[in-house]
Order: C-alpha cells, then structure tokens, then sequence
C-alpha cells in the first residue's frame, strides 16, 4: 500500500513539476515555431506524456485506475494551455497588424460609381405616385397622331383661329409605305402638340367615373429660349362623372400641388382659353420660393402659373359618346419639366435633353 | 393687344388705378402681361408758343427762338429748321429730365445761353415721328404740361388676348368689360352717331357700285368718298396714341384709319380714288394667275380662296389683309375711297396662312370681326376728321352692301345650369344682371318655363354660342375666387398595373445603382450621325417641317443621339462616361395608319483609357455583359438563358465587337461596340460601348418573381479544368460541350481564365470551374470521375487540349 501510495505521490508530484515547467516554457515562448516544439516534446507521439501513458500498462490495474485519469487531465490541460497559446500568439500578431498597417484615410475614391436620375424623372415619379394615390389611372399614348384627334375631337375644328396656340410638326405623308387596302393617307400625320391627343380616345374606351392622366412627350415647332422647347412633357388629365363640378377641378389642383410641394399653397383661378373646356381656366398657385411674397421666380405677383384647366367641352363629351345632359368634368394640363425646374432651381429648360453629363450629374 | 389707359378713360369712368385694372383683368378677363408707364418724369416738360427766331450770331446751323411758357419768356438755342413763329412746341426746362437720363442744363451753345430745350419727339420717349422739333396742337396753352395735354403720359396694358374673345382687340371691346366689371355706364354710347349723321347728311354722290360676288366670304362691304383732302403727317396726339400701342404712324388719313380700329376693332383702307380705275368695285375671290404687289412692296401670288378687292383692271388690295402699292394713299392723294368691309374669318385665317401674312386687319378678321360695325366706323373716322386738319374734306354718301345681315339666334339657358357646372350657387337676378351688364339681351322664355331664360349676345360676341359659354361670363364676373374647394367622390377601385412604368422605374433604379446616368435626347434625328452611322433611313419619318436643316427625320434609334452626347461631352472635358436612355423610337410600319413607337434602352460606355487606336482593350465590353446579366435576373428572367451570337451585318458595329442578343430565344438587341470610322468620323476618338435593347419585348418577357429552387442540402464538389483551345473557338461552346457531358450531376460551369501568348501562338488557354452538385447525398470523388472522364473525352474528340 505505502509503495502504492509512494508511486501515486510521485506521479502528482512529477505531474505538478511538469506543469510549472511547461508554464514556464510557455511563459517564454514568442513565436509559432517555439510553441509547436513545446507540443511536441510533451504530446508528440514520443512527447513525455505519451510515454507516460504508455508506462500506464505496466502498473497494476488499481493504479491504472488512479493514475490513468489524473494523467489524461494532465494531458489535455496541457493542450489547452498550448492552443490559449497560439490563439494568443495568431492575436498578437494580429494587433501588430492593426498598429502598424496604415492607409491614407483622406484619399478620395478613383471615380464616382454612383448613377442618376433625369431631374425630370424624379419629378415625374413624385407626380405619378401623388396621382395614382388619388385615384388616376395613368397612361402615355401615342405621340404621332392625326389632326382629328389631336384637334378635330377636342373641338379645335381646321382653320381656328385657336390653331394658332399649338404650333405644329406634321409628318411628311408616308404614301410608299400604305397599302391600297388602307387608302391613301392624304392627311399627313403630326407630332401631339398635347397629351390631350388621348382624351377622346380614352372616354370612348373606358366608362365614367373616369380618372385618368396622360403623361409624355408632347412637340411644338417653335423658337427655343430659356423657358421654350420644341419638346417637353405634359401631364393631361381629366375627371369625368355625372357631378364633378369646376369646385372639384379646384380642389383637386390644389391639393395635387400641395402634395407635390410639401407645403400648404393658395391657388386661384382666372379665366383662359381652351377649346376644349368651358369655362377655360388657369390655376395659378401662391409662390414656392417667396410664399407668395413676391421675389424673381415669380416675377414680383407671388404666384406661379401652373397649369391650364377647365371644365371638359360638351362638344368633347359628345365626341367621345358621352351625353353631355348626364356627364360632366375637369380636365387639366401641367408642364413636367417647368415644374421640375420649379422643384431644382434649373434657369434653362434646354438643359433637360442637352445630355450634358455636367448637368445631369448634380441630380 | 396694347391698351391705352387714357383711351379707356374716354369710354369709361374708371376708378381704380392702372395696376388695379390689370390686377382685375387678369382676374376676370384675360391676362395682363405687362403694365408700362409711360411719360411719368416729364413733369418739367411744358407747351411753349414761339414768339420769335432769330439766328445764333456764330453758328449758321443754329437758331435762337424766344418762347413764351405761359408765366415766363425763355431763349433757346435749337439746331431743328422745322420751327416757325406761332407754333406750339414742347419745351424742356432747365432741371428737367428726359427719357435716357438726359438731364437739361442751364449751357451756353456757342456762346449763347440756352435756357431749356425744344424736344422732338424722339427725345421725349417716342419711337419715331417728324423730324426735328415736335410741333403740338395749336389750341393748346403755353405753360401746361406736355405730358398731360398731349397723352404723352399714359399707362400701356399689354393684354394676352386668346383667340376666342375677337371683341377684346379694341378699346370699346375692354372698355366694355370695366363697364360689366365696376357697375359703369359706357360713356360714348352714341360714339359713332356724329359722324353717321354726316354720312346721311351728305350731299356729294357716292358713284362707287360694291358688287359682292361671294357674300359667304365677304358678307358686307360699306364704302364712302372723301375729297379735297390734305394729306399730311398726323398730329402729336395721334402719333403718341398709335406709337404707344405699337403701330408706326405714316400719315393723318391712314393713321385715322388705324386709329378707328384700335377703337372699335373695325379695319378699314383708304385708296387713292384716283388710281382706281372705274366706279365699280369688285369682291371676289382671287383668279388663278393673279397677283398684287402690297403697301410693304412685296409681290405675292394669289390663289382661288383668297379675297380680292377688284377695280376694273384687277386687284387692288387682298380683301381683309393688305391693300395694294398701286392705289396706295400718298401725300398727293386728293380724293379717297374709304373701305370698312367684313371678312369670313376662315377665309381670311387660310389666305393669310398661304400668303404667310399676317397683319392687325387678317388677326381680326380671322378671330371674327362684327359686320354690325362697318358703317359705325366710317362714321367714327368722319367725326374724327377735324382733329387730323381734315375738317375741310368733302364726305359722299354711303354705299353699303350687306345682302344677308346676321342675326343672333338667343341661347336657351337655365340658371341652374351655373351651380351645375361650378358648383356655387348665384341667384337669377344676379345671372340676369351680370350678363346684362356685358350687353347681353334677356326676356323669359316663350314656353313660360320660368326656369328657363332667353338670351341674346350682342353681334361683338361671337364667341357666345351655347349655354356653358353663358356659365362661364357669369362665374368670372361674379369671381373665380368665389369657387368653393371641393374633392371629387369615386368608387374606390385600384389603379390598373401598369407593367412598363414598373420595369421602366426598377431598370433605372438598377442602372442608377450602378453608376449610369440617365439622359433624356430630342425625338428628331440629325442627318450627321446618320451617315456616320451608316443607318437605313427607309423606315424613319421625316417631317415636313424639321426645327432645324439637320434633324429632318424622327430617331428610329436612340444611337445617333448616343453618339452626339458622347461627342458633346468628350469636347466638355470628360472624360469616362456611363449613360442610358430609356425613350421612344419611330417606324414606319407597313399597311398601319400610324407608325410604331417603340421603347429602346441604349446604355453607353466610354473610358477615357480605352481609345481608337490602343490595342487589346475591351471597352465597356465586360462591365456592360454584367449589366445585361443584373437586368435580366432582375426582370425575373436567367442570365444564363442570355445567348449571345456574334453579329456581322450591322454596319455601325465594330465587326468583331459586336453580339446579337437573345434570351430564351426572343430577340432582345445588340452589344456591340461603335465602329472605330464611325467613331471617328463624329470626331470620338474613344471606344465606344453600347447595349440596345428592346425594352418593350424585355417587358413582355418579364416575369414578376423568380421561382424558388431548394437551396442544396449537401455540399458541391468544384474541380479545375484547363483547356488549350484554338483563338477562334468559342467558349460559350466549349462551356456547352462540357454540360452536355457533364449531366446530371454538373451543376454549373464557370470560365475564371483565359490567355494568349506568343509561345501560344494560335491557340489560347481557357480555364473553367465545374461545380458539380447531387441534391439528394454527398458528393464523393467515386461519383465524379466517370463524369470527369467523359468530359475529357468528348472534349478531345472536338479537337480541343486538355491541360490539366
């Protein structure tokens, strides 16, 4: 028994010299290489506790039984204390890393990877999405059109003097390309001087309570300036039901600003002309910039023009197969891009398809 | 339309101040544009008498004229040769301050002290006049205030007269609205009916026969005869009245004539009576063939359609436009034949189109003149006479042929119709009064319906023809600010899905996040760009009237604009660029009354590192391929069922950049790079790298989601194979080959190298990871190599070398 006892007692103790060795080494040990050397000369495959383990087979099995477990401890707490090691070691090279590593944190990137919008699509978008929340169905429509549904249906019959508002790009006769089936097209076809081109079309197709918006390009032959373009885009819409009255068309315009411009507006009405209303209207809002103060945007009135108006023509009504005893509306027309240079502070209406890039890329 | 504040003081009291006038203009009647103010500083401008004219001792160009002003007797130096002793002249004070800034000071002119100056015309802010010192009414007294007495100070109202409110291009038309607007009375109700009575007084024969050939075209025709005249310059009041409204003043007849239309909107035209040949006057239409030289000098041709006024030899003046040189009013004229006619305004709207003329008479006439107002101007310009040194003229009697007198029919009309319409409601009395107070003529209706009234428009109001027209009088009257705010009710029904705006937005959102900007170009398309490009122009519209020489055509591409921006911005100094645009393109389609309109997305690249003449770059080539990808997985489409074939018939592409792109066998556009001479040509020394889409038929592909394939339970075994294969071969086929073999369990194949070397000569190296993939276990090297064999094997069997 004491024998026994004696070889217990100097396995602990020989298992607590080799720990205060092995921390010791540790303790010293700066660098990989150092610590792999100290696993191996203790777990190597002829590492000292290795060999100790296998001594285990000769001694009987009660202290096998005693010394086997106190020996496997030992083993893996060595190899713990290694690995803290060398995680230690792989994280203090790390922060040596980050204390050192320096990069120039004030240099700009090499070019700009972000992209842009058209100013006049941004402002579209917050258009249309303030209008099909009110309940418009939108749509875009054809640009080249006929004299009939351009002008004729919208009351603006050949040789008006009303003509004279919508300077016109006609089409030169595409008779090569007709069919003898189809007949001659002896009525040149034009560019829509207005969005107003689908109104008719529109009413005939679909039945009211209407509420709908045409929104797109629109051409007119005329000298360019600062706020002219032979192109542009116009909002056209228009309200059809049996009571919708010019209070609604008020109304509705309004708020429609209100939404866009994110603040409370006074708006008024003075009469107008527009074959295809009556009474024809033009909605004027109080100013955004000087709140109606007077300032140069609005040239000193306090109020911006913002779009034409009025109640649909019967005449229009009775084009498009509606009684003009039973229904009545509003139409109304804004301009896009006026209220897109409104909304950014552009002073020039041809920048908006110069694609300039040095333009284009501020929005 | 430039009205005169003090011409409308003469028909009407008004009450308010000229900027309060225009404010409610604006408001109830049609915009004022501008208000400009006139004479306002020339207080220190006075009538002088010229008492004496001496000549200035030292200078032989010089003269010396005492003048009284009335409390005081001035000596001025003037350099004019017009002046003579009892004229009345302007004179400007020492302090006095005149248009421009000049600012008169007491100095001596050649030695002599000059205490003022006489003005011209010019001087005191006029356009153009007499020569020399302006000479003044001889009635008026010296020491008043030129300013006041002559009407030199006056408001100007510029009014955006729209073309349905023809009544508004005369005083009398606006006077009218102040009357209806303030609850006025008209002052000159009776205006013309001085002069009319000298017309019926008359006792000089009018010889003159009028035959009107086409009364639908020219329904009256009134005419009279004035002899013994004395042609001369117009006097000061005149001047200034048509100068402020914008006409040039040529002599006191003409000038009279002009005035008596800005007054009550009735052109008229004075002809020498002695260049007409024979008493009878002719209104017809033009005959092929004929033709007139004008009052401005040109000879224009004219058509069938147009009107003429005819003598016995031809045309003397283009009826409702302009009259002829020939018969023209000169100093010399003696005697004249005074025309005041009526026009069909769609006669003269397609005449005046053709001859490209417009002028103050074919603006009225095209806008509906008031044929009940022809012989009240003749009359009007008779009582004038005297105030132009005319008095002394001889006045016939009156021809007038006016076969069909117009009569207004009254409109039906419903007061309720108003509260229907605008939404307010405004009693009957007050409908009844408001439009009387335009002139409107009311009785009730024959049927007794008293909710129903009729109404009649005087004949100046041709643009009142149906109930609405009456609501609208009635609410701008009674005031637009008046409207109450209201929302209209609907059923609440969802927006239809519009497919193309959503795609539209997200595609550019995507391009957007990828550092493209987007850009907007015109729908024409320049002739340039075109030939560079080499494009097909059969199927393109042309227009008929282009805005400039150069864009004749509609784009049926979005790439010659693509082309010009790139140019344009290459010349403004950038240098690398990433732009799209998403816009219309036009065709002409066969057997279809209008052509297509299609949407095209173009998306460009240009680095300023990858020009014309260096060798082995790519351009945007890579960079736009992965593009091309992110649209297509993003419109819910596989990338990798994009195929791309190279594309060798389009001549604006470089021949070996170029793809043809389709996408589960839809045609979907090119990538391609420009051509390097088209490039060139248009001055872009850069490769040029485009994508041009179809968007419409990648809308019509779209799908809203992708499906859910079950994410792999077990992991993939990858391996490498390296290939030797030759320049020409492509790897899209390779990649093909390898699948085909690789089935089932290759999952993917991607290309991660290529290279060519001189060693390599001909031949490239091509390098591609397989993934290969089992859904339903682990994958061990036991189950990959029969793959890998075949792979190997049907690739050598195509004739390409396997490296590794």
């Amino acid at each position: 028994m004491a024998n026994q006892n004696s070889t217990k007692i100097d396995t602990v103790k020989k298992i607590e010299a080799l720990k205060s060795e092995v921390d010791k080494a540790l303790s010293k040990v700066a660098a990989e290489p150092e610590l792999e050397k100290i696993r191996l000369k203790y777990l190597g495959r002829k590492g000292v506790l290795p060999l100790a383990l296998r001594g285990l087979k000769n001694l009987s099995a009660e202290q096998k039984k005693e010394l086997g477990p106190a020996l496997n401890r030992f083993r893996e707490e060595l190899a713990r204390l290694i690995r803290g090691k060398k995680t230690a070691l792989a994280e203090k090279a790390l922060e040596v890393r980050a204390d050192t590593e320096r990069i120039d944190v004030t240099e700009p990137v090499p070019a700009r990877a972000y992209g842009n919008l058209h100013p006049t699509e941004q402002v579209r978008r917050q258009i249309e999405d303030i209008l099909v929340s009110m309940g418009f169905k939108l749509e875009r429509g054809q640009e080249i059109d006929d004299d009939e549904n351009n002008f004729e249906l919208l009351n603006i019959p050949k040789d008006h003097p009303a003509r004279d508002l919508w300077q016109t790009f006609w089409l030169k006769p595409q008779k090569k390309f007709m069919d003898s089936s189809v007949g001659e097209q002896d009525q040149p076809l034009l560019l829509r001087t207005h969005t107003s081109n689908m109104q008719v079309r529109t009413m005939r197709e679909q039945k009211p309570p209407l509420r709908v918006v045409n929104i797109g390009r629109v051409y007119r032959f005329e000298a360019t300036d600062r706020t002219h373009e032979t192109t542009f885009h116009q909002i056209e819409g228009f309200v059809v039901d049996q009571t919708t009255t010019l209070a609604d068309l008020s109304g509705t315009l309004l708020s429609f600003f209100e939404a866009l411009f994110e603040q409370k507006l006074r708006s008024r009405l003075r009469p107008s002309y527009f074959p295809f209303v009556e009474p024809g209207v033009e909605l004027d809002i109080s100013c955004t910039f000087c709140k109606g103060r007077g300032c140069s945007v609005c040239k000193k009135t306090g109020w911006l023009e913002v779009a034409g108006a009025g109640m649909v023509h019967p005449n229009v009504l009775k084009n498009a197969g509606l009684n003009p005893a039973k229904y009545q509306g509003f139409a109304f027309g804004i301009g896009l891009d006026r209220l897109t240079m409104f909304k950014f502070g552009i002073d020039d209406i041809r920048l908006l398809l110069s694609g300039d890039l040095r333009f284009l890329t501020q929005f | 339309m430039k009205l005169s504040y003090n011409w409308l003081k003469e028909f009407v009291n008004i009450d308010v101040t000229p900027q309060k006038l225009a404010e409610l203009f604006t408001l109830k009647v049609a915009e004022v544009e501008e208000v400009e103010q006139f004479g306002q500083d020339l207080d220190k401008v006075v009538v002088g008498e010229i008492l004496e004219i001496r000549p200035h001792p030292s200078a032989d160009k010089l003269q010396i004229a005492k003048v009284s002003i009335g409390a005081d007797i001035l000596e001025i130096v003037c350099g004019a040769k017009n002046i003579k002793v009892g004229q009345k002249v302007p004179v400007a004070l020492i302090g006095a301050i005149l248009p421009g800034n000049f600012k008169i000071k007491e100095r001596k002119i050649r030695g002599v002290a000059s205490e003022g100056m006489l003005a011209s015309a010019q001087e005191l802010g006029l356009k153009s006049g007499v020569d020399g010192i302006m000479i003044l009414d001889s009635a008026l007294e010296p020491g008043d205030k030129v300013a006041e007495v002559t009407g030199l100070a006056d408001t100007v109202l510029e009014v955006d007269v729209l073309p349905d409110r023809s009544y508004l291009l005369s005083h009398i038309g606006a006077a009218r609205e102040i009357v209806a607007m303030r609850d006025q009375d008209l002052l000159i109700n009776n205006y013309a009916e001085l002069g009319a009575g000298l017309i019926a007084k008359s006792k000089v024969d009018n010889d003159s026969r009028v035959q009107l050939m086409d009364p639908s075209a020219a329904p009256r025709y009134s005419m009279i005869r004035l002899s013994g005249l004395k042609i001369a310059p117009s006097p000061a009041w005149l001047v200034i009245r048509l100068q402020r409204l914008g006409l040039r003043p040529v002599n006191n007849l003409v000038d009279l004539t002009n005035y008596v239309m800005l007054e009550l909107g009735q052109p008229m035209h004075a002809f020498d009576a002695q260049k007409i040949s024979g008493k009878k006057i002719s209104v017809r239409s033009a005959k092929k063939g004929e033709s007139i030289k004008t009052i401005e000098g040109d000879t224009k041709k004219l058509e069938p359609g147009a009107i003429v006024i005819a003598d016995e030899q031809g045309p003397i003046a283009i009826g409702g436009i302009m009259g002829g040189q020939a018969s023209e009013v000169t100093e010399k004229t003696t005697e004249c034949v005074l025309e005041s006619a009526n026009f069909d305004p769609v006669v003269i709207r397609k005449a005046a189109e053709k001859l490209k003329m417009r002028t103050d008479a074919s603006l009225r006439f095209e806008r509906g003149a008031d044929p009940s107002m022809t012989v009240a101007a003749l009359s009007r310009l008779v009582e004038l006479l005297p105030k132009v040194g005319l008095g002394e003229v001889q006045v016939s009697k009156l021809v007038d042929e006016y076969p069909a007198p117009r009569v207004r029919q009254p409109i039906r009309f419903m007061p309720a119709l108003v509260e229907k319409i605008s939404g307010i409601k405004i009693d009957t009395a007050k409908q009844v009064r408001l439009l009387q107070s335009l002139g409107l003529s009311i009785t009730q209706s024959v049927d007794g319906n008293d909710e129903e009234l009729l109404v009649t428009p005087p004949s100046y109001r041709n643009d009142l023809n149906i109930p609405v027209d009456l609501v609208e009088e009635i609410v701008r009257l009674n005031g637009y600010d008046k409207i109450p705010f209201r929302l209209p009710v609907a059923p609440m029904v969802p927006v239809p899905f519009d497919t193309t705006r959503h795609w539209a937005k997200k595609t550019k959102n995507i391009l957007r996040g990828a550092g493209f900007t987007e850009i907007e170009t015109y729908s024409f398309a320049s002739g340039s760009e075109l030939a560079a490009l080499k494009v097909d122009t059969r199927a393109y519209l042309a227009l008929q009237n282009p805005p400039n020489p150069d864009q004749t055509f509609l784009r049926g591409s979005l790439l010659p604009n693509t082309l010009q921006v790139v140019k344009k911005n290459i010349a403004n100094g950038v240098g690398s660029m990433r732009f799209y645009e998403l816009g219309r393109t036009y065709r002409r389609v066969r057997d279809a009354k209008f052509p297509f309109e299609g949407l095209r997305l173009v998306i460009t690249e240009v680095s300023k590192y990858s020009v014309l003449h260096s060798k082995n770059t790519l351009g945007g080539w890579t960079h736009l391929g992965q593009i091309l990808e992110s649209l297509i997985f993003h419109l819910g489409l596989e990338p990798r069922d994009i195929i791309k074939k190279p594309l060798l018939t389009n001549k604006a592409y470089h021949h070996g950049r170029a793809a043809r792109l389709t996408v589960a066998d839809n045609y979907v556009g090119d990538m391609a790079e420009i051509h390097p001479v088209a490039s060139a040509r248009l001055s872009i020394d850069r490769r040029v790298t485009i994508l041009d889409l179809d968007f419409d038929r990648l809308v019509a592909l779209s799908n809203p989601y992708h499906n859910y394939r079950q994410v792999p339970a077990f992991p993939p075994i990858i391996r490498d194979l390296s290939l030797l294969v030759k320049q020409e071969d492509s790897v899209k086929t390779i990649m093909d080959a390898i699948k085909v073999a690789g089935h089932p369990l290759l999952d993917s194949v991607d290309l991660f190298d290529k290279f060519s070397s001189k060693k390599l000569g001909t031949d490239r190296s091509v390098a591609f990871h397989l993934t290969f993939l089992d859904r339903k276990k682990t994958l061990s090297d036991k189950d990959i190599e029969p793959l890998m064999n075949k792979i190997t094997v049907k690739l050598e069997q195509k004739g390409y070398k396997i490296r590794s």
